[in-house]
């Protein structure tokens, strides 16, 4: 990785960073990624990056001991999709702006020289994914997007300018061309290939979004709000198989029913019964990438009480059966 | 009736056909295309069963999940489908040889195939068909459910093709061997070799060795050594290496114990061979990093 990235916490102070080994949760875990990572009182981190033709994946993971503000630091130009996947990123970018990215949230925006703060809360676990990518993939869509010249031509000027200044939320779509670009599962050989179309398929994905159905309004929510939602999602999440009422919910992390849906909506875009369906789909779809359970165990730990029921309802949303995911599996050649 | 189908830069065309009609059905290529150049196909079927008969290749049986390459010697293709069925939905790309010939050094095995289809001489690139995995069907379902129009719209496809057709060719090409048949497991057999997991697993520090393992969960240690890998996906002990690594790497950051306790822990009986499988799995040792953490 670029020797040059440096990070400084105000409270932790310059956090020196080394060779790292990811673990075997973190993505990645395959040859050609480099891992860098740091470990102390303060807490740890861990960044990776794979780099491509004209274009360079960053993976980033913090979770602090305490609330700091760590400031990220790069000699380089940076034009990128930033993508947040765990958390609210409270933060400030030199010549851009200060603003939050919350879960899902993403924004494309150019500097050319990083200079980054990022507000943490303690005890949490923040991710987020960078995609930088060249100034020719940036001409090559401005031909199917009209709207990016402008900011083409601050780019060309090497002016920092952000895309939009409303930060967007990642669909369906989106997060899933990440996780493809992340936890990548065919051979090496391929890999190359397979990587410059899922960067090009994420930044039309992206740039799709902001010209078709852009976000018009930021997301405001004061920083408690925000955090009792996330509360609220990880209960939900976390207890498929417990159908929680909004009523308990709401009790549960000190929100009214309003709030609550309100704050799913604005920052997830979706329902809370659209969200507890993805994530029980999600679940679904990781037990049998990861496990040997069989269809029925993992439809009841889903939350759901039948396995037809669950089967048709996951067939309805990846568009295949949970049982093509182990065929496939069997089939599996092992290529790490 | 629903058909599609789409030219993109004489190189990528494909059609789309769900069809709901029982009977014999004739695909045809339809006029947007040089009528006198036949295609390769790339032939998924999605749902149900399909008895395809391009000209000159014999039936090709594909059933819901299974792909294949083929090259037929004219555009007329026979689909018969059974009277009771009444769901088929297949999905086929069709690629002018000089498209497919740009990939022949990531993939030499196409080469055999496409100097026959140049030839005119219909063939398919694998004996065996492929089995479409999750990220494939994604792929084609993008195609399906595009979102976006006009010159957008046909360089939106052809990522998603290209994306695809990689997946297909690796996948076609590096299939495991056939000639290992899967042995016949009892449940009584997997719930003993998921034992023997466990035991592993807990007994790390003084791993049993594969026969003594074996005997222990009572079952033959070919039994053990298969199924796991038939049920697990992975060799015995390519598991209990990652596990091992994975624990040790635990102990190395989260802990202060030596190395040589480490190791142990590990299940090596001397340091010098757990520290040469830990730089062989992660590139250092675990002494380097023990020292810059």
């Amino acid at each position: 990785m670029n020797d040059r990235i440096k990070i400084f916490g105000d409270k932790a102070g310059e956090i020196p960073l080394f060779p790292a080994l990811p673990s075997l949760s973190d993505p990645g875990n395959i040859p050609g990624v480099k891992s860098l990572g740091a470990n102390g009182p303060f807490g740890h981190l861990l960044l990776q990056e794979i780099t491509g033709n004209g274009y360079s994946i960053r993976y980033h993971s913090y979770f602090l001991n305490q609330e700091d503000t760590l400031t990220l630091t790069c000699g380089k130009p940076a034009l990128r999709l930033w993508l947040s996947l765990k958390y609210s990123f409270y933060y400030t970018t030199k010549g851009l702006d200060e603003n939050v990215l919350h879960e899902r949230g993403f924004n494309i925006s150019y500097v050319p020289f990083m200079h980054q703060t990022l507000r943490l809360h303690a005890k949490q676990r923040y991710v987020c994914v960078e995609i930088l990518f060249s100034i020719d993939h940036l001409r090559q869509l401005v031909q199917f997007f009209p709207d990016v010249e402008d900011f083409l031509h601050e780019v060309e000027k090497q002016q920092p300018v952000l895309l939009n200044s409303i930060n967007q939320v990642a669909d369906k779509e989106i997060l899933s061309v990440a996780d493809d670009i992340l936890y990548y599962a065919y051979p090496l050989e391929m890999r190359k290939k397979y990587l410059d179309n899922k960067v090009m398929e994420i930044l039309i994905l992206a740039l799709g979004k902001i010209a078709r159905h852009p976000l018009q309004q930021p997301v405001k929510i004061p920083e408690k709000f925000v955090e009792r939602i996330y509360e609220a999602r990880e209960l939900l999440a976390g207890n498929l198989k417990r159908d929680y009422t909004l009523r308990e919910l709401g009790a549960l992390v000190g929100l009214s029913i309003y709030k609550l849906k309100k704050g799913f909506w604005v920052i997830y875009g979706l329902s809370i019964s659209d969200f507890l369906h993805e994530a029980r789909m999600q679940k679904a779809r990781l037990l049998l990438e990861e496990t040997d359970q069989p269809i029925s165990r993992i439809a009841a730990d889903t939350g759901y009480s039948h396995p037809f029921a669950f089967s048709a309802a996951f067939k309805k949303y990846f568009g295949y059966a949970p049982s093509m995911i182990q065929r496939s599996r069997k089939q599996a050649v092992h290529y790490n | 009736m629903f058909f599609q189908t789409t030219t993109k830069s004489k190189t990528t065309s494909f059609f789309l056909y769900p069809m709901p009609d029982a009977g014999s059905w004739c695909v045809r290529s339809a006029g947007d295309f040089e009528a006198d150049k036949s295609l390769v196909e790339l032939c998924f079927v999605l749902d149900g069963k399909i008895d395809y008969q391009p000209e000159g290749l014999g039936g090709l049986h594909l059933s819901a999940g299974q792909f294949n390459m083929i090259y037929p010697s004219s555009l007329q293709t026979r689909v018969w489908l059974s009277q009771q069925q009444n769901n088929l939905t297949a999905f086929t790309i069709h690629f002018s040889i000089s498209y497919l010939q740009k990939l022949v050094v990531p993939f030499p095995a196409l080469i055999f195939f496409l100097e026959k289809a140049q030839r005119g001489i219909a063939g398919k690139l694998s004996a065996a068909h492929g089995i479409a995995d999750p990220k494939m069907i994604t792929l084609i379902r993008n195609i399906q459910d595009c979102p976006y129009t006009g010159s957008l719209k046909n360089a939106y496809w052809e990522l998603q093709i290209s994306t695809l057709l990689t997946i297909a060719l690796t996948k076609i090409m590096t299939r495991p061997p056939r000639n290992k048949p899967e042995i016949p497991l009892k449940p009584q057999d997997i719930e003993k070799i998921q034992a023997a997991r466990e035991y592993l697993l807990q007994n790390m520090e003084q791993p049993p060795t594969l026969i003594e393992l074996a005997r222990k969960m009572g079952l033959n240690d070919f039994k053990l050594k298969k199924g796991y890998k038939q049920l697990y996906g992975m060799t015995l002990f390519d598991d209990f290496l990652h596990a091992r690594m994975e624990k040790a790497r635990l102990l190395l950051l989260e802990t202060n114990q030596s190395i040589v306790a480490i190791a142990e822990l590990a299940g090596y009986r001397n340091v010098s061979g757990f520290s040469a499988a830990f730089k062989r799995y992660f590139g250092h040792t675990p002494g380097w990093f023990r020292k810059i953490t």
